[in-house]
């Protein structure tokens, strides 16, 4: 198994020192010169196959990028999309810049001439070179640098991880600790003698190194504008102090090869090997760390979590009733339909919360929220039924003291203001709408005195229970609120008038204490005795009504009677001019 | 002649309507687009499978809030059915025994077929083949028998 804390990190080609026109600053002859190209992969990322070409082609082939593009196919692709990237001076060859491409080539420009050259003249070759090996050196510090520092962190981490980890397996933990702490003794040995070595080669060249460059990025194929690099292992586990000294540290193998090899050699055999317990308890250490339970993260053992390892757990009741405290806390309605909920896909919709996921799967959550819908519908519903209803004219009258003036005709103001909620209030009717404002009009055009008496007069026909001296303008009865006097006088005059009123009222009388229901129950045995009471009055005026007309009645019988009783009476008596003359004077 | 209703002389709708209000105006505005969307690349019937879809979800809300949750009043669910805002012999489907998903009345309408036979989304799926994807004519529905 290959020991995490081992790398595989490009290193400057050890045989340099000898091979020292083997660089990627090479012209295309050099490289065509260069038997080495298998062991050093060309910049291009296919330089075998070109250099095979190369060294087929006879030395009068055409050269430079465009007769290259003729030679391979593959060449027109990334020359349309290759493009300059940096541009470096070259110190003693002034007019002349050294140019790198974002595919890694590089070609060479003079400045004041404008020409270019893929193949770099002779002349200007040595300050080329130069350049390249400095550049190299400078990103294997920084590189260095970087990889020190994350083996620094890795290696705080475990040791930390290893102070936790003492009860579970103590034996086991102390014997890889003293194995670490010795193999660090050794590592710190080994590594100070390097680095002394190295550092003072590393001070002489950052003296010489001046130049700032932008490093060009190594392609995806995996080629680096270092031209050719090995993979070296380096192995280590350095300490705090390597770490400051790391950050100086040049690491050139080729000029201290035997030092460094015994090294890797030498901790080779006293490798920590991170086997799956370290692992594990280094995951445990982290799951401490989260306050986590062993079966909240990763996967079960064989044979199970032991017991309580899962966390506490979740009964379904418990999840549902999650559930619905979430519904609750973001305030849902519980009129909204289920799909709209789920396909909210905004910030602060519940998708988002950690409470959506303990129910295990979208017909559980479904059921859970019909429920709760029901639950929330019905309080919604009793609230309702206990809220004292509130007359509908309020919120009109009020808009109405405050827009209402005499200059505007009711549609005008209708026309005006329609789009004002209280404008379109389906409990009032907009007759009534209409009735009101023309009232109103009317009431703002007569004197205030008026206007004041008649406010007045409204304040003393309100019981002593509504009004009282412990009301306040905030809390006034529906009664006052709801009537055109009410409104007729502008706030800043009606407000005093009735805060002397409030103060000149007595204390609320004791029947206070009544509850609502009780007054409900009071009102509605009232309205019960007001209607029998008037049940009664229609039943008696229609009783009067019937004995009047038989009266009537009556009376037109008796004197029926009577004129028949007279015309009787009349031909009974024969006076002495004989039946026949009584006879004769009755027919006619 | 009737009288005449106007924004000016209409009834106010039962109370409870305002908390359904918003939901219905969603809907409607749903419908308004699938009325006037696009017909291209379309095919013929395809084109009225999302008025059936809405149909089917506003009618289903609403029977939801009347029956499941009990959430509106009888008097605003007759005013509901009244005013077309569910449809009430879909609903009186919803009540009956295998009826329970119907997604539309078309799909159980056995004399418009060939062979005198319901539409094939009332086929439970577990008599279909497996993995068979269907989607009916008359609405698109992807299977609406009660089992599935």
């Amino acid at each position: 198994m290959e020991s995490p804390s081992k790398r595989l990190r490009p290193s400057k080609d050890r045989d340099s020192g000898h091979r020292s026109d083997a660089d990627d600053f090479l012209s295309l002859e050099a490289h065509a010169g260069d038997g080495n190209g298998d062991a050093n992969p060309s910049k291009y990322g296919y330089g075998k196959e070109r250099d095979d070409n190369d060294r087929q082609a006879p030395s009068k082939a055409p050269r430079g990028p465009s007769a290259q593009y003729q030679r391979d196919a593959r060449f027109d692709r990334r020359h349309a999309q290759d493009r300059p990237k940096s541009k470096h001076a070259l110190p003693g060859q002034e007019p002349w810049v050294l140019v790198k491409t974002r595919f890694g080539r590089q070609f060479v420009h003079n400045t004041e001439t404008r020409q270019s050259f893929w193949g770099i003249p002779k002349d200007i070759w040595p300050a080329v070179r130069e350049l390249g090996e400095r550049e190299g050196q400078q990103k294997e510090r920084d590189d260095n640098a970087k990889w020190a520092e994350e083996e620094l962190q890795k290696m705080r981490q475990q040791s930390k991880a290893e102070n936790v980890n003492t009860a579970a397996n103590v034996e086991e933990g102390r014997s890889r600790r003293r194995r670490s702490e010795s193999l660090q003794r050794e590592d710190e040995a080994a590594m100070m003698a390097e680095l002394a070595a190295q550092a003072e080669q590393a001070e002489e060249r950052d003296v010489k190194d001046a130049l700032t460059t932008i490093e060009p990025q190594a392609g995806e194929t995996g080629y680096d504008s270092e031209g050719s690099y090995e993979y070296v292992e380096v192995t280590d586990d350095e300490d705090e102090e390597d770490a400051v000294a790391g950050e100086r540290r040049v690491e050139d193998r080729a000029e201290i090869p035997d030092e460094a090899t015994d090294a890797v050699e030498g901790e080779e055999e006293h490798r920590v090997e991170f086997g799956e317990d370290d692992i594990a308890y280094q995951l445990a250490a982290m799951g401490a760390d989260y306050g986590l339970d062993e079966g909240e993260y990763g996967e079960p053992p064989e044979g199970g979590w032991e017991e309580g390892a899962e966390g506490l757990p979740i009964s379904d009741e418990d999840a549902a009733n999650l559930f619905k405290d979430l519904l609750d806390d973001y305030r849902i309605s519980p009129y909204t339909p289920w799909d709209r909920l789920i396909a909210d896909e905004s910030e602060a919709s519940i998708l988002n919360d950690d409470r959506y996921t303990v129910l295990p799967n979208m017909k559980a959550r479904r059921q859970v929220f019909d429920d709760w819908a029901r639950g929330k519908a019905a309080q919604i519903k009793e609230e309702r039924a206990n809220m004292e209803k509130r007359d509908p004219r309020i919120p009109y009258l009020a808009f109405l003291s405050e827009r209402a003036t005499p200059k505007l005709y009711w549609p005008e103001f209708r026309r005006k203001f329609k789009k004002e909620s209280e404008m379109n209030d389906r409990k009032l009717s907009d007759k009534e709408r209409e009735r009101l404002y023309r009232d109103h009009i009317n009431r703002l055009k007569l004197a205030e005195s008026t206007r004041k008496a008649d406010l007045m007069n409204l304040l003393k026909t309100i019981p002593l229970r509504e009004l009282n001296n412990c009301t306040t303008l905030d809390s006034l009865p529906q009664r006052l609120l709801s009537h055109l006097h009410f409104i007729s006088l502008p706030s800043s005059i009606r407000n005093p008038i009735i805060n002397t009123h409030l103060s000149s009222l007595p204390a609320p009388p004791e029947a206070d204490d009544l509850t609502d229901q009780q007054m409900a129950q009071g009102d509605k045995k009232r309205a019960e005795k007001q209607r029998r009471e008037d049940a009664l009055a229609e039943r008696q005026r229609q009783v009067e009504a019937v004995r009047r007309k038989t009266e009537k009645e009556e009376r037109f019988a008796r004197r029926e009677l009577l004129e028949e009783e007279e015309e009787l009476r009349k031909a009974m008596a024969v006076g002495n001019k004989g039946l026949r003359a009584q006879l004769a004077g009755i027919d006619n | 002649m009737p009288a005449i209703r106007t924004a000016k002389n209409r009834k106010p709708p039962p109370d409870g309507f305002d908390d359904i209000e918003d939901t219905l105006l969603e809907f409607a505005n749903k419908m308004k687009d699938a009325e006037n969307a696009s017909h291209e690349g379309k095919k013929k019937h395809e084109m009225q499978w999302p008025i059936f879809q809405i149909t089917h979800q506003r009618s289903r809300y609403i029977y939801d809030l009347y029956y499941e949750k009990e959430a509106i009043s009888r008097q605003l669910y007759d005013w509901l059915l009244k005013n077309a805002y569910a449809d009430a012999s879909l609903i009186a489907k919803w009540k009956k025994q295998g009826y329970e998903k119907l997604c539309c009345l078309r799909c159980i309408q056995t004399k418009e077929t060939n062979f005198n036979s319901t539409c094939i989304c009332r086929v439970p799926r577990e008599q279909l083949k497996e993995n068979q994807e269907i989607q009916c004519v008359s609405c698109g529905c992807r299977g609406c028998a009660s089992s599935d």
